[in-house]
């Protein structure tokens, strides 16, 4: 909802993560969630408004009073702590590079599984 | 399909590179270097970036695509750390190969369980693992550093030599000449020191048979 809304902002405006991510001054890594909808939108007044001003949202406009309503809904949302077998296997890979060449241990995999699962 | 019948499919070099040069054409048409991966996956595959923590320290990898193809998962901190910028470039790059040149295979495959995908990893048959990472990061190297630029910098590269009377050298250990120009190569295309002398000697452009 609030994620997707802002995403397709995003990129409308030609904004990488990272650039928007600095413009706003916020960790990619969260906000990253955030537009997934696994971390609730920010609630304070002034983050919003940062965020609409990069996104070219002007105040007091439809979409202004939409990006905000959206930022209240996701607040309220439940964030599940784990995430389901069926989300956890569309985000694990298929092929897995590991640096040293080789392919992972199942001690590794199971923490990669554990980690995606948790949503860290 | 089962974990035994998963067969790489056999692309050879010319047709690797073939679908590197035509992806960047199509996704790159600036032509200029460094490549910004990110701004290809994001904003114009529309492909997520996704930052995940520990994925460096606790599972030894920079990258991969998502299964579901919808995204890149990237460790965090390499993410944010501007030292990382050409591993991760060509980690990005890398993955992008295995979705232009494996993605079919990836709507093939369905796990009932992150456990089925656990064990399907795990009985993979190590050649077939080795074939498709290979193909990857040749399409990696090919997409980042394109013959034609490389040709044209390694070109220019031949005057420094010549300036710092480096051809007799050359012609004894073209590695050690090497190693005096793949830094500016290097950063040009923002890739490291490895990627680049694998890029210069894959193609037959070192040593340069002009000098020698």
């Amino acid at each position: 909802m609030f994620g997707e809304f802002i995403k397709t902002r995003r990129i409308g405006k030609g904004l990488t993560l990272r650039k928007f991510c600095i413009l706003i001054d916020i960790d990619p890594s969260n906000w990253s969630k955030v537009e997934r909808g696994l971390h609730p939108a920010p609630q304070e007044d002034e983050k919003l408004k940062k965020i609409a001003n990069v996104l070219d949202i002007r105040e007091e406009s439809a979409d202004w009073q939409e990006l905000q309503d959206k930022a209240r809904i996701s607040a309220g949302a439940i964030p599940k702590d784990f995430l389901s077998d069926e989300r956890v296997l569309k985000s694990l890979p298929m092929f897995f590079r590991t640096l040293r060449s080789e392919k992972p241990t199942p001690e590794e995999l199971d923490m990669l599984i554990e980690s995606i699962r948790r949503g860290k | 399909m089962r974990h035994q019948d998963f067969k790489c499919p056999r692309i050879g070099l010319e047709k690797l590179r073939k679908t590197a040069d035509e992806a960047r054409e199509r996704y790159w048409p600036e032509d200029t270097f460094p490549v910004d991966m990110e701004e290809i996956i994001e904003l114009r595959l529309f492909l997520n970036i996704e930052p995940l923590q520990d994925l460096l320290s606790d599972f030894d990898a920079l990258a991969f695509l998502k299964t579901d193809l919808s995204g890149v998962v990237v460790d965090q901190k390499c993410f944010i750390k501007d030292n990382f910028s050409n591993p991760l470039r060509f980690a990005l790059a890398h993955e992008l190969g295995h979705y232009f040149l494996h993605r079919r295979l990836y709507t093939k495959f369905a796990f009932a369980s992150p456990e089925e995908w656990k064990d399907f990893i795990i009985n993979l048959p190590e050649g077939e693992y080795r074939a498709f990472e290979w193909q990857a990061n040749e399409f990696a190297g090919r997409f980042l550093v394109p013959y034609l630029a490389l040709q044209q910098k390694v070109g220019d590269s031949l005057e420094v030599i010549r300036q710092q009377k480096l051809v007799g050298y050359l012609k004894k250990n073209p590695d050690i000449v090497l190693s005096r120009v793949s830094p500016d190569l290097r950063r040009f295309f923002g890739v490291s020191e490895e990627v680049m002398e694998r890029r210069v000697k894959g193609e037959g452009l070192w040593p340069p048979q002009q000098l020698i």
